[in-house]
């Protein structure tokens, strides 16, 4: 399999001078890339007369000193900007758009998926994936998702409140209910490899 | 019926991102920590101590608030 062309088919095209994009986003949390810098930084979008801003909230420390508090989004194309008040402008990867669940229980994902169609949900902290399979009607657990070096099992089960009790030990923690992601998350890992 | 195990994981090294070496960081890149354990830094009990982090965010202005014009000339 052509690994490049999966990626480009796998990015997910965006629109953010959409008004419909723009209203849903108001609000909603955010996490990015600066230029071609490795580290993400988290804000939270807010808008003014109709235009789309991120509020910087965390960073490591030389993106949080180049980033400022607020940034202006803009799009050039399929190529999202970032722009300081004083008018330094950046390369900007919009990387996830979330809303954001304190240790929720199973009827906090069932509500985030009939309210907002959200099937996705990542606890950043120790990269533990929830995802609901719509087709099979299915909820699966992968631990360690995203770690460069090490991908988790992926389990599982039939109800979500199954999940959840069966993996409590890692279900604690400040969770995002996913409504956008750059990339398709890819299905076998190991084809990478 | 319980559980399904529908993909198997791969270890090379031991996983870092787990509850502690990224601790709060907001990067999600999980390297820095993998190379701070591949060196295995020798920090002695208490060394770090007084080690503050004071982030530094430079103040560009606000299109919140934006500064009034300056007057010209």
């Amino acid at each position: 399999m052509d690994n490049m062309g999966n990626i480009e088919e796998n990015y997910k095209k965006l629109d953010i001078n959409r008004e419909e994009t723009v209203k849903q986003f108001d609000g909603m949390y955010v996490d990015f890339y600066l230029e071609d810098d490795m580290f993400e930084v988290e804000g939270q979008f807010f808008t003014i007369d109709g235009q789309l801003y991120i509020e910087v909230h965390d960073a490591v420390m030389h993106i949080l000193e180049m980033a400022g508090k607020e940034l202006k989004v803009g799009q050039i194309g399929d190529v999202f900007t970032a722009t300081r008040p004083d008018g330094k402008r950046f390369y900007m990867e919009i990387n996830r758009v979330y809303y954001l669940m304190e240790n929720p229980k199973p009827e906090d994902f069932k509500e985030k998926y009939e309210k907002y169609g959200i099937s996705e949900f990542f606890l950043k902290l120790t990269d533990v994936m929830v995802r609901y399979q719509e087709e099979e009607k299915k909820w699966q657990i992968t631990k360690n998702k995203i770690n460069m070096y090490y991908v988790g099992d992926t389990i599982e089960y039939d109800t979500i409140e199954e999940l959840c009790s069966e993996n409590a030990d890692v279900m604690e923690g400040t969770w995002q209910a996913v409504i956008y992601e750059a990339y398709e998350e890819e299905s076998d890992f190991t084809e990478w490899c | 019926m319980g559980k399904i195990v529908i993909e198997s994981g791969t270890i090379d090294f031991e996983p870092v991102g787990i509850k502690k070496g990224c601790g709060k960081c907001p990067s999600g890149c999980r390297t820095v920590c993998q190379r701070k354990n591949v060196v295995k830094f020798d920090l002695v009990g208490g060394d770090m101590d007084d080690f503050e982090v004071v982030p530094i965010v430079h103040d560009y202005g606000s299109f919140r608030n934006p500064r009034p014009e300056k007057e010209e000339k």
